[in-house]
């Protein structure tokens, strides 16, 4: 009957509401539950607690009838029996042969329970309490008195009923009432989830108050989780950005090149020329793409890394090696200061290619006459590679920025290079576990700094 | 050289199989992993080109099936990505060197030609390395043009020993970054170029038969014209 797409919400609504009646039933059962056992605890101790009293009751009217006879004889027996209201009873006199000399009843069934009474003692049977004593010239006072519970239990029962029924209530008023209370932010946060789904507006919130009880504590999470996921979204779309611009210039040079190259009359050495462009430009892309996808791997944790104990001094004058005739061309001197012997536990191609590509861009960046100081040193359970530049310098607003993939600190500026060096950087060495660092001074120069865990032994 | 290529993709593959003929060479292209198999079973092959992602059974499996036959023609794997998982999955099965897409065709020549040196290493190395008038002592590590002693740095060396090993042959950036630094990544800034350059200012530039040439795009061949 309704279309595919709300069939998932009617399936999370119906889920959903049997969630609640499910609690508020759980509640009521409970509730009904502790009422009966109450109930049954109540009658078993009302019912002990009557016996008693009717047993009190049948002595007590034994001793005021026995008072009675001996005062006044069997005329105030019947005197005082007459006075005496409330169920059927019956007061017999015998004497030592069991010879009745006096009765009075109410019924005839009454009587009959009298003359079953046992000398000197109390009894009851199911519907009568009878009591006896000996009394003067060997005579025998008994009396039967009905036992009315029957009519208490009726009271019990209805009083019990209205009790119950209006307990009922109460309690599925009070379930209703807690367990959409208690689960109001779990609804709230049903519906964000569901408006987020349907706008795809990651910006929402759901906007329930502050407590600090769990679920409040969930709906904080969700926005927390909601505001990164949103950062990171962001953060893609930027760099997708840049890369579609950093793919488009390439791309528009290459174009342009072999477009130029058809145009112009047949000529085979600038035609070469023109295939020989289209494979330059093809390389650059291609080296960004592959750039990339280690950051991208390295950033999710995805990257394998083929760990070995490593000397790191000997990493970096390896990477010092590496740029020697381009520091020499480019007129900055290098030194180097590498404590022997700092073990790491690294992937050596990558640690390699991170700290090259720090060196790299510290030539870049700094003027010739600079000088480029390179450093490996322990310190502690940390191992640290350090470049510091005679160079430009990094405004403090770039400063967090240099990391970033694709950032140039100054656009208008055609260096080369993807400014993706260190963003890579970053990356690897996070994925070792390591951190980055940089310090810098506008046009007195910068220090970056690798850390990684230290291998020791 | 009799080469079974093993490639499911029709432009690469034309790329390569048309390329490797006009190198001289005889090509067998299979376009699936069971019918390359059994080309590179037989006792012609010379050399087998392997592409990992294949149609049915995969370049990984057809490279253990024919280790495990004790079939021992040497093997480069293809690959479209450059993760060194892959590299690794394919020299553990047994495969002789590993090629990332897409790759220049020089580059694969070269190291064909190294996996036949590799594949007959009764040829002494030479002592004496030459071309035209450019001699290099591989001992002495000394080099002499037209009479006259040359001074190279140890970086410098090395190069010009590799072209000398490779006259005529194209080698590229990414071959000579591993060869001379034993790098496997491109460094942002080139520095292929600035050690070519210097080089090539020691044994070039006063000289009026120029021996090292840069093929833009590919990369760098020693000979004499």
């Amino acid at each position: 009957m309704s279309s595919a797409p709300s069939e998932p919400e009617t399936r999370g609504t119906r889920a959903w509401s049997s969630l609640s009646v499910r609690l508020a039933l759980w509640y009521v059962l409970v509730t009904v539950a502790s009422f009966l056992a109450a109930a049954v605890v109540f009658a078993v101790r009302a019912e002990a607690s009557l016996e008693r009293e009717r047993a009190r009751s049948a002595e007590g009217a034994l001793a005021r009838y026995r008072q009675a006879l001996e005062s006044g004889g069997t005329s105030a027996l019947q005197a005082l029996f007459d006075c005496s209201p409330g169920p059927r009873s019956a007061v017999r006199l015998t004497d030592e042969r069991d010879v009745e000399l006096f009765v009075v009843s109410s019924d005839e069934a009454s009587r009959r329970a009298a003359s079953a009474a046992p000398s000197d003692s109390i009894a009851a049977t199911s519907d009568w309490h009878v009591a006896a004593t000996a009394v003067s010239q060997g005579r025998k006072l008994s009396i039967a008195l009905q036992d009315d519970r029957g009519g208490l239990w009726r009271e019990l029962r209805e009083t019990s009923l209205v009790i119950f029924f209006s307990g009922l209530a109460a309690a599925v008023l009070g379930a209703t009432l807690i367990t959409r209370r208690t689960l109001r932010p779990v609804t709230d946060l049903a519906r964000a989830t569901r408006k987020i789904v349907d706008s795809g507006d990651l910006g929402l919130r759901d906007e329930t108050r502050a407590q600090s009880d769990e679920l409040s504590q969930l709906t904080q999470l969700f926005n927390q989780m909601l505001a990164k996921n949103q950062g990171l979204v962001k953060a893609m779309g930027e760099s997708l950005d840049y890369v579609a611009h950093d793919l488009r210039t390439p791309l528009a040079r290459l174009r342009a090149g072999a477009e130029l190259a058809l145009q112009r009359p047949a000529d085979t050495a600038q035609e070469r020329e023109a295939l020989a462009e289209v494979i330059e430009e093809c390389d650059r892309v291609l080296a960004m793409l592959t750039t990339l996808t280690d950051i991208v791997e390295a950033e999710a944790g995805a990257m394998r890394l083929d760990k070995h104990s490593e000397d790191l001094g000997a990493i970096a004058r390896e990477a010092v090696e590496l740029y020697e005739f381009v520091s020499k061309e480019a007129g900055v001197a290098v030194v180097t200061h590498l404590a022997p012997d700092v073990r790491v536990s690294v992937d050596r191609r990558r640690i390699a290619q991170a700290c090259a590509n720090v060196i790299d861009n510290a030539i870049k960046y700094t003027p010739a006459g600079g000088r480029i100081e390179v450093s490996v040193l322990a310190l502690g359970d940390r191992a640290l590679f350090r470049v510091s530049d005679t160079g430009v310098g990094i405004a403090e607003a770039d400063r967090q920025r240099v990391w970033e993939r694709l950032f140039r600190a100054d656009p208008s500026r055609g260096t080369r290079g993807l400014g993706l060096g260190l963003s890579l950087v970053k990356a690897v060495i996070e994925a070792h576990g390591g951190s980055v660092g940089l310090e810098s001074e506008l046009g007195r120069g910068s220090i970056f700094e690798i850390v990684l865990p230290r291998s020791l032994a | 050289m009799h080469v079974v290529l093993i490639e499911d993709d029709e432009k690469i593959g034309h790329f390569v199989s048309q390329g490797l003929r006009e190198a001289g060479h005889v090509v067998s292209w299979a376009r699936s992993g069971d019918e390359g198999l059994g080309l590179a079973r037989e006792p012609a092959a010379d050399l087998a080109i392997v592409d990992l992602m294949l149609p049915g059974r995969d370049g990984l499996s057809v490279i253990r099936a024919l280790r495990e036959a004790k079939c021992a023609v040497p093997i480069i794997v293809l690959s479209a990505r450059a993760a060194v998982d892959d590299r690794v999955r394919g020299l553990e099965a047994g495969a002789d060197d590993y090629l990332t897409k897409p790759f220049s065709f020089a580059e694969l020549q070269a190291r064909m030609a190294a996996l036949k040196r590799r594949a007959n290493p009764a040829v002494a190395p030479e002592r004496q390395l030459q071309i035209a008038d450019l001699t290099l002592d591989v001992i002495s590590r000394r080099a002499r043009r037209g009479g006259r002693e040359i001074e190279l740095q140890t970086k410098e060396f090395v190069l010009l020993e590799y072209l000398l090993q490779n006259q005529g042959r194209v080698l590229s950036k990414t071959m000579i970054l591993q060869h001379v630094w034993d790098y496997h990544f491109d460094p942002q800034t080139n520095v292929v170029d600035v050690l070519v350059s210097r080089l090539r200012s020691k044994i070039d530039r006063d000289f009026s038969v120029k021996l090292i040439h840069t093929l833009r795009g590919v990369g760098y061949v020693l000979r004499a014209e």
